[in-house]
């Protein structure tokens, strides 16, 4: 009896080892449905031992709390709508909804860029009676002033801000936003508009919302 | 002793059997359903008349000649009708020979010919939200609390998890001041609640941008070239709803919404609902007939799959009740006949009218006691509600309330007449047999039991 039990678990261990491996290449892809964000790796660097193996999770957005609270330390003013709308928006309240959803979905999408255009609309107006040391958003440039190095170091400073990410002056990331900021000013020949639409264009990016 | 396991050894056996599950080799069937998706297009509607009903002066009426105020001792059944005003007293013949209703019960007796009714029922519950838990999800709550999500929720996810995109919908799930629950199934069947039709529009409306349309565009285009949408799923997805919300905002639905309108479609809707102009502000979803014209363009607009209303909510009538009770149902039964009325005069696509593709579901939390307290009754378990719409018998009595003390009895869930050997009817069949109707004939919501199929053409 204890020989067919012991032939039997040794069977089981045997076919099951491929499917084992596989796991174990993702130990926590069992936590997860979504696929794991893709990585990018240099073709040099591949096979010597500064690839550290890192296991890296797909992006989830930002709850309605914390980017109610987000827009509120950036632009000053908060946007009840999200909160009224946190049930079809994810947020569970643990009586009628139990499952919290991160996902950008079309609802999630359609109040952020409710929020981006009130709230920026309210602070690039209220940029232009602060001083500078009030300022949130053009700190380091003139309301008016539409110099490429000026505006290239405020569009810096905001990345910073805005998407966490910390970019020299002359970084293509910054020439992108640059070329944006020239596409609109060329159009409106209006600066405070065109800053509204860079704050706009920032806070619907997936790098402001999403971690 | 011997055949018989020590504790030890069951504990021993139990911990083999489960290192051998955790392998996969015993363990049970993952849950897969051969018949799971809907093969009928079909909308919801589920009205609740919150309060809790009296069922004799609507859906189930006893006759006040043989139920009379002398024998109430006998039969443990007070109709209380002599409290009522003079022309509130007698029973109102509906459209269907055999089918009777109680003094309040409006508009709708000229729809008993599309309504199956279900009388003496049971929620199993003395409490409201209990009770509303109990009808909304067909499970039994954990103290008020809902254990499962809303049979809207699981109609929505069935159609939204459809490869088939015309079974998809905007709002799947919309719920005029109603409570929904989603606790196992996808995000987009979660109710979408409003309080107001502001509520709506701030859904389908977008905030004007403080700029012309040639800069969001160019926004637009930005934001489209700079994220990698190969890099993930999520980036993938942000970038596919950041479209369609755009795509939503510019389909102008204030037109489909707004009662104040003056398309041909509002003024049809306005007329068949007996609304004014200018209410929005003034009445709005403070009248059932608004609510119910809301969740009617919603379905009609195409806008909608399932949507959950609260009619009226003004049915606890523990006091006042001859002068509450009936005044307040016939308010709802009122709309509903208006509801019926509207989605049957507006043609469908595929054919027939709206009524034709839409499931009416009309419920109270609970009924109320049989025996009258001063001028009161108090939450009764038994209760009824009616079905109307796609693939409903028309016409047609589910049970009764027993003779004595009008509780709840036993039915053949086939053929909906009583039986000693058949089951007493509770939402779940009825949820059950929503699902059936739509082809769904595996128990894909967890009720475990039978669809009451009496109800079904």
């Amino acid at each position: 009896m204890r020989v067919l039990l012991m032939m039997t678990l040794g069977m089981i261990a045997c076919d099951g080892g491929e499917a084992n491996l596989e796991e174990k290449k993702s130990p926590t892809a069992y936590l997860m449905n979504d696929p794991i964000e893709k990585l990018e790796l240099e073709d040099e660097n591949l096979g010597t031992e500064s690839i550290v193996p890192v296991q890296r999770r797909d992006r989830r957005r930002m709850n309605v709390f914390q980017l109610n609270k987000a827009l509120l330390d950036l632009t000053g003013h908060d946007y009840v709508q999200l909160l009224d709308a946190r049930g079809p928006l994810g947020q569970p309240d643990y009586r009628e909804i139990t499952r919290e959803v991160r996902e950008p979905e079309l609802f999630f999408q359609k109040f952020l860029q409710d929020a981006a255009h009130s709230n920026c609309d309210f602070l690039l107006d209220a940029e232009l009676e602060a001083t500078l040391e009030e300022r949130r958003f053009l700190k380091h440039i003139e309301p008016n002033d539409t110099a490429e190095a000026e505006v290239k170091e405020n569009l810096a400073f905001l990345l910073l801000r805005y998407h966490g990410h910390r970019h020299e002056n002359d970084a293509q990331e910054v020439e992108n936003w640059y070329t944006l900021f020239s596409n609109i000013q060329q159009s409106t020949a209006d600066s405070q508009t065109t800053w509204k639409a860079i704050c706009v264009a920032l806070i619907r990016h997936p790098d402001f919302y999403s971690y | 002793m011997k055949g018989k396991f020590t504790r030890r050894q069951l504990l021993r056996h139990g911990i083999a059997l489960g290192a051998l599950t955790s392998m996969g080799r015993l363990s049970l069937p993952s849950v897969a359903y051969a018949n799971s998706g809907p093969t009928i297009d079909r909308n919801f509607i589920f009205c609740h008349m919150a309060g809790g009903w009296d069922t004799f002066l609507g859906l189930d009426p006893k006759d006040p000649d043989i139920f009379t105020d002398e024998r109430k001792y006998e039969t443990r059944i007070e109709l209380g009708f002599h409290m009522l005003p003079s022309n509130r007293r007698s029973l109102i013949q509906s459209n269907v020979p055999d089918i009777v209703f109680g003094p309040y019960i409006g508009k709708l007796k000229d729809y008993a010919d599309k309504m199956a009714i279900i009388r003496g029922m049971s929620v199993d519950s003395l409490g409201h939200k209990a009770g509303a838990a109990r009808f909304i999800t067909g499970k039994p709550p954990s103290g008020n609390n809902a254990r499962g999500s809303s049979m809207a929720t699981i109609l929505a996810d069935r159609y939204e998890t459809q490869a088939d995109a015309d079974m998809h919908r905007l709002i799947s799930n919309l719920c005029i001041r109603t409570s929904s629950y989603n606790t196992d199934r996808i995000p987009k069947a979660t109710g979408t609640k409003l309080w107001s039709l502001d509520d709506l529009f701030d859904f389908v409306e977008g905030v004007d941008a403080p700029f012309d349309s040639t800069v969001s565009s160019q926004i637009d285009q930005f934001l489209q070239d700079n994220v990698d949408p190969s890099r993930s799923e999520f980036l993938d997805k942000a970038l596919a709803f950041k479209v369609k919300a755009k795509e939503m905002t510019g389909l102008n639905l204030r037109e489909k919404f707004d009662m104040d309108g003056s398309t041909a479609e509002i003024l049809a809707a306005r007329d068949a609902f007996e609304l004014g102009y200018n209410e929005r502000n003034t009445v709005g979803f403070n009248d059932p007939n608004y609510r119910l014209a809301t969740a009617a363009r919603a379905i009609v607009s195409g806008v909608s799959r399932c949507v959950s209303v609260e009619v009226i909510g003004t049915l606890d009538s523990h006091f006042d009740w001859s002068r509450d009770q009936g005044r307040e149902q016939q308010k709802g039964f009122d709309a509903m006949a208006n509801l019926i009325a509207y989605l049957d005069s507006i043609p469908h696509s595929n054919g027939g009218s709206y009524l034709d593709h839409t499931t009416i579901l009309c419920f109270s939390e609970m009924g109320r006691k049989p025996m009258l307290i001063n001028d009161g009754r108090n939450h009764n378990r038994n209760t009824s509600c009616f079905l109307a719409g796609a693939g409903i018998a028309g016409g047609t009595i589910i049970g009764a309330s027993s003779d004595i003390g009008a509780g709840c009895q036993k039915v053949d869930l086939t053929t909906g007449t009583l039986s000693a050997t058949g089951d007493i009817v509770r939402p779940e069949h009825i949820h059950r047999a929503l699902l059936h109707g739509i082809g769904v004939t595996d128990d894909v919501a967890d009720l475990r039991v039978s669809p009451l199929t009496a109800i079904l053409s």
